[in-house]
């Protein structure tokens, strides 16, 4: 936990992991520009409760929170085993609910904060024939998890919008792992929606990053 | 074990059947009647039971399996009893889900949360993934998967239980893409309203009986009407096959 925080201060917290934790150091930058403070912690922390509970017992605002999940991993629907699908899920869906039910714990009693759910192109399954390539080279329990994590983020955003709680789902359409050219991208995409008046909320919005031209490292392509 | 001297005969596989007044027990007398002997599978013997007589009553041949889905061995089990009967699965329709009752999204436990992935989410895929094996063997044969309104979005009072869902629908879009090449046709069937089966009217102690009969006769999904459809998705020649279908009332709002 890398942690730079003064008592009382409105909090930027990350909940991250393998793939998605190039934003950290994009989304520290941008919240100590705004005299926010900033704590990252793994995606699969054992105890999402304990962060909240502890930052308001330190008088701190979680003002914007964001969780982005799970470990993209080639596997084909046919083939990929029990266990990969029930990790995926884990990994996703049962832990965005978790960050997402203690993060909603902490912003009700102001009515106010951000929750943002990192999600990809191939979490929206309609999306899904515009891929490419073999079904071994596709995610499928990673895009399969994604989807019950959109979806959740749905579920939260049209029971807790109204009592003040903005959530957002973010449809990136970047290789996984993110480069560090990508992470500063969706960054200030988060701190886009973080800022939007509440009389024009986005509840879903896509983000289509450019292919790297000097990548030539493996990665998944969604 | 010897092995049958026939070849196998084709035959339905219809998981998640409760009364007979319900998509599961519909689809399989349909299936009977379509010829193809059913395989019933369901938590509770008692209501497979019914549900055998009333298709052997209608002329046609069904046998009851008693699986709780519980993980990938219970599945293997469930196809190996089909093998070892001497049938090879034509058609499968995954239809069990875990109750879909309102819930408030904030008490929601890990543990409900889990309860709801395992037999609403994954069965469905181990159900379907078993299927698929042996019909990619085969060259043939239909999966169908039974969602929901909630496989399509996320309520508040659904959490839960449209996550999983909506993880099951887009295994089965993948699974789709890539068993379809391999003859294998999977679809997925989005119930969009209240069915006027057993399950709605003996909801809410009794209330659910209340809310059916409000809406009239047409205004809730009768049972015999969405099975027809997915018996005609079976039907469906190689050349032009659905992989999402929706269904719902007439006057249903969407």
């Amino acid at each position: 936990m890398s942690s730079h925080t003064v008592s009382g201060q409105a909090m930027v917290v990350l909940f991250s992991a393998g793939d998605h934790r190039a934003i950290a150091p994009a989304l520290q930058h941008l919240a100590h520009a705004q005299s926010m403070g900033f704590e990252s912690h793994p995606a699969d922390a054992a105890d999402p409760e304990q962060v909240f509970s502890r930052l308001s017992a330190e008088h701190q605002q979680a003002a914007l929170v964001v969780f982005g999940g799970g470990q993209w991993q080639a596997g084909s629907a046919l083939n990929t085993p029990p266990e990969a699908w029930d990790a995926a899920w884990r990994s996703q869906c049962l832990q965005g609910a978790r960050v997402g039910q203690a993060a909603i714990q902490a912003m009700r009693p102001r009515g106010a904060g951000t929750l943002i759910f990192l999600g990809h192109t191939h979490s929206v399954t309609d999306a899904q024939p515009a891929r490419h390539g073999p079904p071994q080279a596709f995610g499928a329990a990673h895009a399969a998890a994604s989807a019950g994590l959109r979806s959740l983020a749905q579920s939260m955003a049209r029971g807790f919008g109204p009592q003040g709680i903005h959530v957002a789902h973010l449809c990136i359409d970047a290789p996984l792992p993110w480069s560090t050219r990508t992470a500063p991208l969706v960054a200030q995409t988060c701190w886009a929606l973080h800022g939007q008046g509440r009389s024009a909320w986005s509840h879903e919005i896509d983000l289509r990053c450019l292919p790297e031209p000097d990548d030539h490292q493996p990665r998944a392509t969604i | 074990m010897n092995p049958s001297p026939q070849p196998p005969t084709s035959c339905a596989i219809v998981v998640g059947v409760g009364e007979v007044s319900g998509i599961g027990g519909a689809v399989a007398l349909r299936c009977a009647q379509g010829g193809l002997p059913v395989f019933i599978v369901g938590r509770t013997a008692s209501k497979l039971q019914r549900v055998v007589d009333a298709i052997a009553q209608a002329g046609g041949q069904a046998t009851a399996l008693v699986n709780d889905l519980a993980d990938a061995d219970a599945v293997e089990r469930l196809f190996a009893a089909v093998e070892a009967a001497g049938h090879a699965p034509e058609l499968v329709l995954f239809n069990a889900a875990s109750l879909n009752m309102p819930q408030r999204l904030l008490p929601v436990s890990a543990r409900q949360f889990e309860d709801k992935w395992r037999l609403t989410g994954l069965a469905g895929i181990l159900v379907a993934q078993a299927a698929a094996r042996r019909m990619v063997a085969q060259g043939h044969g239909s999966i169908l998967i039974t969602g929901a309104t909630a496989s399509m979005r996320g309520k508040p009072l659904f959490a839960a239980f449209a996550s999983a869902k909506a993880v099951l629908r887009s295994f089965a879009a993948s699974l789709a893409w890539e068993v379809a090449p391999l003859g294998v046709h999977v679809a997925h069937i989005v119930i969009d309203g209240m069915v006027a089966g057993h399950r709605a009217r003996s909801a809410l102690g009794g209330l659910g009986n209340l809310v059916v009969w409000h809406r009239g006769q047409e205004g809730c999904l009768q049972p015999a009407e969405v099975a027809e459809t997915y018996w005609q998705l079976h039907q469906q020649p190689a050349g032009a096959w659905t992989h999402e279908a929706d269904l719902r009332p007439f006057k249903e709002p969407f």
